[in-house]
C-alpha cells in the first residue's frame, strides 16, 4: 500500500540531518538522556531529525537505550 | 557457522593490535547540515564518574592488569550484543537465528577492537560503558541484518519502482492528487536522479532494502549510501515542489 504517509517516509523530511557519522558520536549521549526522560527534539534536534530518516540508526538508538533501560531496571 | 573466527578470550590482550574495525558508519557530511564539530566535554575524565575512571585506567594500564579488563569488556560486549539479538529475534530468519552465537561473537571482537583504537575519542560525556556498548550494538545490529539479506537478490533497477502499488484507502480527489503525485515522482526519479541516487533510492526507500545490507553490496559504508539517498530524495522533493506537488515537511 502507497499511503500519503509512506510517500513521505520515501521522500523523507526538509530538515537539517548531520548524517550517519554525527548520530553515532553522540548515540551514547543522546540514549542516556532519553533514558533519564529528556526530550531529544530539544537538546539534541539534529540527531532526532537523522533518526526519523535513517532506520539503521533509529534503530541502533533504540537498542542502546533499551540496554540501558534493562541496565536500570536490574534485567 | 558463519565464517571461521578466533574464538575464545583467551589472546584479547593481543586484539588492540588486530587490522582495521568493522565498524563503518563513515561518509562525508551532508550538504544541507554543517558539520558536526565536538564540542568541549562537559565533563572531563577528573570528574567522571567512578566506574569509568576505572575502566579507563584499567585499559590504559600494561600487562595482566590491561589483560584483565579487556576480557571484562568483551564479557560485557558479548552480553549486550546478545542482548540486542534477543531483543530483535522475532524479526530475524530461522537462519540468522541458527548463527546468533557465532554473530554476536565477531561483534563484541569488532566492537573491541574499535573500542580500543578510539579510547583517546572518549571524551566524558556519557558513562564509559554506555559509549562502548554502542560500538557492540552498531557491530551486531549490522550484521543481524546483512546475515538476514544473504542469498536474496537486491535489484538495482527500476522496474520494481514501476511496479509500485497505488492505494485503495482513498477515493475521489485524494486518490486522483496522490496518484498525480505518484506519477511525478516517478518522472522525477529517472529525470532528476543520477543512475546511483536512483539505484540507491528505489532499494532503499522503495523496496525497504537495509541501508547496511545496500553498503555491504554496493562495497561502501552507512554514511555514504545514506548521503546518497538523503541527496537523492531532496533533489526528489524539489522536483515535486517546482511541480506545485505539495510535500508536507
Amino acid at each position: 500500500m502507497t499511503d500519503p504517509e509512506h510517500v513521505q517516509d520515501m521522500l523523507g523530511h526538509s530538515v537539517p540531518d548531520h548524517g550517519c557519522d554525527a548520530c553515532f558520536k553522540v548515540m551514547d549521549e543522546v540514549a542516556e538522556a532519553q533514558a533519564a526522560g529528556e526530550d531529544i527534539s530539544r537538546r539534541f534536534p539534529e540527531v532526532a531529525a537523522h533518526v526519523r530518516d535513517c532506520a539503521a540508526c533509529r534503530e541502533d538508538l533504540e537498542g542502546l537505550r533499551a540496554h540501558l533501560e534493562d541496565e536500570a531496571s536490574g534485567r | 557457522m558463519v565464517r571461521q573466527r578466533r574464538r575464545g578470550t583467551g589472546n584479547i590482550a593481543g586484539r588492540s593490535a588486530l587490522p582495521a574495525p568493522a565498524l563503518t558508519v563513515g561518509g562525508p557530511p551532508l550538504e544541507d547540515a554543517p558539520v558536526i564539530t565536538d564540542s568541549p566535554p562537559s565533563q572531563s575524565a577528573a570528574t567522571l564518574d567512578e566506574v569509568s575512571n576505572d575502566w579507563l585506567r584499567r585499559l590504559r594500564a600494561v600487562d595482566a592488569e590491561r589483560d584483565d579488563a579487556l576480557a571484562d569488556l568483551h564479557q560485557l560486549l558479548v552480553r549486550v550484543a546478545h542482548a540486542e539479538a534477543r531483543r530483535r529475534r522475532s524479526a530475524l530468519p530461522d537462519a540468522v537465528v541458527a548463527d546468533l552465537d557465532d554473530l554476536c561473537l565477531q561483534a563484541a571482537d569488532d566492537a573491541l577492537v574499535s573500542i580500543t583504537a578510539k579510547l583517546d575519542e572518549f571524551a566524558g560525556r556519557s558513562r564509559f560503558t554506555t559509549w562502548a556498548i554502542k560500538f557492540a550494538i552498531f557491530e551486531i545490529s549490522t550484521r543481524l541484518r546483512r546475515h538476514a539479506w544473504r542469498g536474496r537478490t537486491v535489484q538495482l533497477e527500476d522496474e520494481s519502482w514501476s511496479r509500485l502499488p497505488d492505494t485503495n484507502a482513498m477515493t475521489g480527489q485524494q486518490r486522483a492528487e496522490h496518484r498525480d503525485l505518484l506519477a511525478e515522482l516517478r518522472r522525477a526519479v529517472d529525470e532528476v536522479l543520477t543512475p546511483r541516487q536512483r539505484d540507491v533510492f528505489v532499494a532503499a526507500a522503495v523496496q525497504e532494502v537495509p541501508i547496511d545490507v545496500l553498503a555491504e553490496r554496493l562495497a561502501s559504508n552507512r554514511g555514504a549510501v545514506y548521503k546518497t539517498l538523503h541527496d537523492a530524495r531532496r533533489k526528489l522533493r524539489g522536483a515535486l515542489a517546482d511541480a506545485g506537488m505539495e510535500v508536507t515537511a
